[in-house]
C-alpha cells in the first residue's frame, strides 16, 4: 500500500491549550479520506499544520516520503498539497475567473521581464492559463460567471469556485474544509459527485465534514478526532458504530 | 482612540491641535480671563471634532478604506489655509497667561506655564482613565474597538460612541495645543503636522488602540527627543521619534503593551 | 475628407490621434508657462502610476515613498555631479539605487500588516528625509545641491523646455504600458492575490513576502526616475522639495482617480491645475483644493473611475477554447491545449 502522505506525533499548542495532541495517521494514495469530530476538535487546525500555515510544535510530516515538515505554505502548495478554506478566503476584487488563474501561478514561470516586453513564453503562458482556467470552471459548472466578481457570487457558487481555484494548481492531495457547510441539498449531491470524479482522475483527497451523508458516502476511510486526540479511524460502517465516536458526538448518558 | 474603532488615522488630528491653540488665543484678545478662554476654546474643538466625523466621515464609512483618507487631506488643507488666511503666515504671539515669575531648581528654570503643564497633563491622564475604563460610555468605547459590528447588534450606537470619540480626542488635542502655544508663547498654521506625525508614532509604539500604550508612548517620545537635541543633535530631533518606533517595532511588533491580535485563520 | 474615414475606419483612432497632439504640443503650446504645467503633470502622473502599483495594486498601504523619490533625485544629481556621468546613465542607476533601497528597507518592513505598514513606512521615509537633511558631506543638508547638469545627446544639451517635455512624455508612456503590460500579467494577478487575502495567496504558491517587495520594488524604481528627471529639470535639488506632503499629493492621485491608470491623468490634471488656475486668488487655492476633495469624496467615493479594471478578459477564441467539455484528467495531468 502506498501512503501519500504519513502524518506522526503532530502536536501543535496555542499558548495552554493544546489544539492537537500526537495525532498520527498514514492516508493511502488515491484515497479519499474522511476527517470528522465535534467543534473545535482541532480538525482545521490540523489542516493548517499539514499546508504550511501553522509549525507544528513536535511531529513530522512525511510527503511521498519527503519530509515537510515546518515548510513555509507556498512551497507546501506548489509541492502538490493544496486546499479550500471553511470560511472560503477568495480574491474577493477579482473575477471568478482572475481566481482560478492565481492558481496557474505555480505552474507558470515567467518573470517581470518576460511580461514586459511580451516574450513568446510570456504569450503562450498567458493563453494557456485563460483557457485551461476557462476548462476548469466548464468543470465545475461556473464557465458563465467567468466575469463576475467572487464577491458577488452566491455561496454556493463560491465555494465551487475554491475547489476549481484549488484545482488549478494540479494538486496531488486535495484537503477540503467543510466542502458542503451552507450548501443545498441538490448542492450537495452535485458537491459528491465532483468529489467522486477529482478522485478519480488521481487525487487524494482529505475532507473534513460535519454533514455525516456527505462523508459516509464518499470515504474510503475515516478518522475521528476530539479535542485535539484521535479517537478512531476506520472503515465508514465501522465509525458509525464506534462507542466513542457517537459519545463525542452525543456526550454521554 | 479614533484609530481603535474606525481604523482610521484622523489626519487632520494635528489641525485640530492648531485650531484649540487659535480659538484660544481668539478668546484671549477679548480680555477674557484664561479659565474662561480654555474652557471656550475646549468646548468649540470638541464641537469642531464632532463636526469633523459627522460631514466627512461618517458618509464614507461604508466605502472603500482610503477613501475618508482624502478626505481628511481635504480637511488639512482647508483648516490650515484658512487659518492662514485668518491669521497670516506667521507667528502669532500668545500672550503671557500667568504672572511673571519663574523657580529655578537646580539650574533649571521652571516658569508658571510650566508648572500648568506638569499639574494639568497627568489630571488628564487620569481623567481620561477613568472615562475609559469605569464609565458605560467608556465601555462602549472600548467594546466598539474591539468589534464595531457586534458591538451595534448589543444595542449601542455606534454612532454615538464615535462621535464621543471624536468630541474626546479634540477636546485633549485643543488642551494640548493650548500648552504648547503657552509655554511657547507662540502659534502658527502649520504648528499641527509634525505633532500628528509623531502622535501617530506615539500611538503605534505604546500599541494600536491601546490608552495607557499611547500615554507610554507620548511620554517617551517626548523625552527622548528633548534629550537627543539636548545632548545629541538638533537635526536629528524630527527622526528620532520615529527611529525609536521602527526599532521598538521590530522587537515587539504590536507595540510596547500590545495592540491588535493576529488574526486567525 | 481622408482623414475623417480613416478616424471612423480604424481601431484606437481617437488614440492615435492625441498621441500625435501629444507629440506636437510644444510647437503648439500657448506659452512656455504651460508647457511646464504639462510637464509638471505627467511628473505626478508617473509618481502617481508607480505608487498606484504599491497601493492598489498590491495593497500596501505605503506611506513613505517619498523616500524613493527623493532618493532617485539625489543619487542622479550626486552622480551627475561628481563622477560627470550622463544623465542617461545615471537615471538608471537612481533607479537601481532606489530598488536597493526598497529590498533593503522591505526585509523588516514587510512582516506588518496594513495597519502598522503604514506608521513603519512612514517611520522610514522620515528617517531618510532627516539623515538627506543632516548629511552635510553628501547631501549639503538643507541648502541643497545646485548646478545639476542637464541632459545631453549627444553634442545637444537640453536647455529649453520642450526636449524636458519630450522626454518626460515618453517616460509617462512607458510608465502607463509598464504598468497595463504588468497588471494583465501573472505578476500583477499576484500581488491583486497577496493583496485580497495573503494567507490564500500562499496557500496558492505565491510566495508573498518575494512579490510584496518586488511589488514596492517597481514602484520605487519609477518613482526613482520621476525623481532623477525633476532634479535635473530643476538643476537644482534640496529637501525642501521632499515634504511629506509630495507623497500626499501622490496619494490624492491615486484615491481621486480609484486606481484606474487613466483616471490618474485626469487626477494629475486636478492637482496641478487647481492650484495653478487659481494663482489670482493666491491664498484661497489650496483651501478650495482640500474643500475640491472633501466634496469629491462625498459624491464618488471610489474615485473617478472609468470602467472596470480586469486583469485578465477572455476573447471571443479563448472562450470557445474554454468551452470544449474535457476529462477533468487533461487538465490536472496535462497543461498544453490540444493542437
Amino acid at each position: 500500500m502506498e501512503y501519500i502522505l504519513r502524518i506522526s506525533k503532530l502536536t501543535k499548542t496555542f499558548g495552554g491549550l493544546m489544539a492537537i495532541n500526537e495525532v498520527s495517521t498514514d492516508i493511502p494514495k488515491q484515497n479519499i479520506f474522511g476527517i470528522i469530530g465535534p467543534n473545535g476538535a482541532g480538525k482545521t487546525t490540523l489542516f493548517n499544520i499539514l499546508t504550511g500555515i501553522y509549525q507544528p510544535g513536535k511531529g513530522q510530516v512525511l510527503f511521498e516520503s519527503r519530509d515537510i515538515t515546518g515548510q513555509p505554505a507556498f512551497q507546501i502548495a506548489s509541492l502538490g498539497i493544496n486546499r479550500t478554506f471553511q470560511n472560503l478566503r477568495l480574491f474577493k476584487k477579482l473575477t471568478t475567473l482572475e481566481n482560478v488563474m492565481v492558481g496557474f501561478h505555480t505552474s507558470t514561470k515567467g518573470g517581470i521581464w518576460d511580461y514586459l516586453i511580451s516574450t513568446k513564453r510570456a504569450k503562450k503562458e498567458k493563453e494557456e492559463s485563460i483557457i485551461n482556467a476557462l476548462k476548469l470552471l466548464n468543470y465545475v459548472g461556473l464557465f458563465e460567471k467567468h466575469e463576475t466578481l467572487a464577491s458577488d457570487l452566491p455561496y454556493g457558487d463560491q465555494k465551487l469556485l475554491e475547489i476549481a481555484r484549488a484545482l488549478a494548481l494540479k494538486p496531488k492531495v486535495l484537503l477540503l474544509d467543510e466542502p458542503s457547510s451552507g450548501m443545498n441539498s441538490s448542492e450537495t449531491n452535485h458537491l459528491i459527485k465532483l468529489i467522486r470524479e477529482i478522485n478519480l482522475a488521481g487525487v487524494t483527497i482529505i475532507v473534513i465534514e460535519h454533514n455525516m451523508k456527505v462523508i459516509m458516502a464518499i470515504s474510503h476511510r475515516i478518522m475521528v478526532i476530539d479535542h485535539g486526540v484521535k479517537i478512531a479511524e476506520d472503515e465508514p460502517d465501522s465509525i458509525k458504530k464506534n462507542d466513542r465516536v457517537i459519545e463525542a458526538y452525543l456526550g454521554r448518558g | 482612540m479614533v484609530y481603535g474603532i474606525l481604523f482610521f488615522m484622523n489626519l487632520p488630528h494635528g489641525d485640530v491641535y492648531m485650531f484649540g491653540a487659535y480659538t484660544c488665543l481668539v478668546v484671549l484678545w477679548i480680555h477674557t480671563p484664561f479659565w474662561i478662554a480654555l474652557i471656550v476654546a475646549v468646548c468649540l474643538t470638541a464641537l469642531l471634532g464632532i463636526l469633523i466625523e459627522k460631514v466627512c466621515y461618517r458618509p464614507l464609512r461604508k466605502a472603500r478604506r482610503l477613501a475618508p483618507l482624502l478626505s481628511a487631506l481635504g480637511i488639512v488643507l482647508v483648516l490650515e489655509n484658512a487659518a492662514t488666511i485668518i491669521f497670516g503666515a506667521t507667528i502669532q504671539p500668545f500672550p503671557s497667561v500667568f504672572s511673571e515669575g519663574a523657580w529655578i531648581f537646580r539650574g533649571v528654570i521652571i516658569n508658571k506655564p510650566a508648572i500648568f503643564i506638569f499639574i494639568s497633563s497627568p489630571i488628564l491622564m487620569i481623567l481620561l482613565q477613568i472615562l475609559v475604563y469605569r464609565t458605560k460610555i467608556g465601555l462602549q468605547m472600548r467594546a466598539a474597538s474591539q468589534d464595531s459590528r457586534t458591538v451595534q447588534l448589543m444595542g449601542v450606537s455606534l454612532d454615538r460612541v464615535v462621535s464621543v470619540t471624536f468630541a474626546i480626542g479634540s477636546a485633549l488635542a485643543c488642551f494640548a495645543g493650548v500648552q504648547v502655544a503657552m509655554y511657547y508663547r507662540a502659534t502658527f498654521p502649520t504648528m499641527g503636522f509634525p505633532v500628528m506625525l509623531k502622535s501617530f508614532a506615539a500611538c503605534v509604539l505604546g500599541g494600536i488602540g491601546n490608552i495607557y500604550g499611547a500615554m507610554l508612548g507620548g511620554l517617551i517620545i517626548g523625552l527622548v527627543e528633548i534629550f537627543t537635541a539636548s545632548y545629541i543633535s538638533s537635526g536629528l530631533r524630527d527622526g528620532i521619534a520615529f527611529a525609536i518606533l521602527v526599532g521598538v517595532l521590530l522587537i515587539r511588533p504590536t507595540g510596547i503593551l500590545g495592540g491588535r491580535a493576529e488574526e486567525i485563520v | 475628407m481622408n482623414i475623417l474615414k480613416w478616424v471612423r475606419r480604424t481601431k484606437h483612432s481617437y488614440q492615435i490621434l492625441f498621441l500625435v497632439f501629444l507629440f506636437l504640443l510644444p510647437l503648439v503650446t500657448p506659452s512656455d508657462y504651460f508647457l511646464r504645467l504639462v510637464i509638471y503633470v505627467f511628473l505626478y502622473l508617473i509618481l502617481a502610476l508607480g505608487y498606484n502599483v504599491v497601493i492598489t495594486t498590491g495593497g500596501q498601504f505605503h506611506l513613505g515613498f517619498l523616500a524613493f523619490y527623493a532618493v532617485g533625485g539625489y543619487t542622479s544629481a550626486l552622480l551627475g555631479l561628481h563622477f560627470n556621468l550622463s544623465f542617461w546613465i545615471t537615471m538608471p542607476l537612481a533607479g537601481v539605487m532606489a530598488v536597493l533601497l526598497s529590498f533593503l528597507l522591505g526585509i523588516p518592513t514587510f512582516r506588518f500588516r496594513g495597519d502598522y505598514l503604514c506608521i513603519v513606512t512612514l517611520g522610514f521615509a522620515e528617517i531618510v528625509r532627516v539623515i538627506v537633511l543632516n548629511w552635510d558631506g553628501l547631501t549639503n543638508g538643507p541648502r541643497g545641491l545646485p548646478g545639476i547638469p542637464p541632459p545631453q545627446i549627444f553634442s545637444y544639451t537640453f536647455a529649453t523646455n520642450a526636449p524636458y517635455y519630450y522626454l518626460i512624455l515618453i517616460m509617462a508612456l512607458v510608465s502607463l504600458a509598464v504598468v497595463y503590460r504588468l497588471n494583465s500579467s501573472r505578476i500583477g494577478l499576484a500581488w491583486a492575490a497577496l493583496r485580497d487575502d495573503e494567507v490564500a495567496a500562499n496557500a496558492m504558491g505565491i510566495p508573498t513576502t518575494w512579490y510584496k517587495q518586488t511589488c514596492c520594488a517597481t514602484g520605487a524604481c519609477m518613482v526613482a526616475f520621476a525623481g532623477a528627471f525633476f532634479a535635473h529639470y530643476l538643476a537644482i535639488i534640496s529637501p525642501a522639495s521632499f515634504v511629506f506632503w509630495e507623497t500626499l499629493m501622490a496619494l490624492a492621485i491615486v484615491l481621486l482617480s480609484g486606481g484606474h491608470p487613466l483616471g490618474m491623468i485626469g487626477a494629475a490634471i486636478v492637482i496641478v491645475a487647481i492650484p495653478e488656475s487659481m494663482r489670482v486668488l493666491v491664498k484661497f487655492r489650496m483651501l478650495i483644493m482640500g474643500l475640491f476633495f472633501i466634496v469629491a469624496m462625498l459624491y464618488k467615493p471610489e474615485g473617478f473611475v472609468f470602467g472596470k479594471m480586469r486583469h485578465f478578459s477572455p476573447n471571443q477564441r479563448q472562450l470557445d477554447q474554454g468551452r470544449i467539455d474535457i476529462a477533468l484528467e487533461k487538465i490536472l495531468i496535462d497543461p498544453r491545449i490540444p493542437p
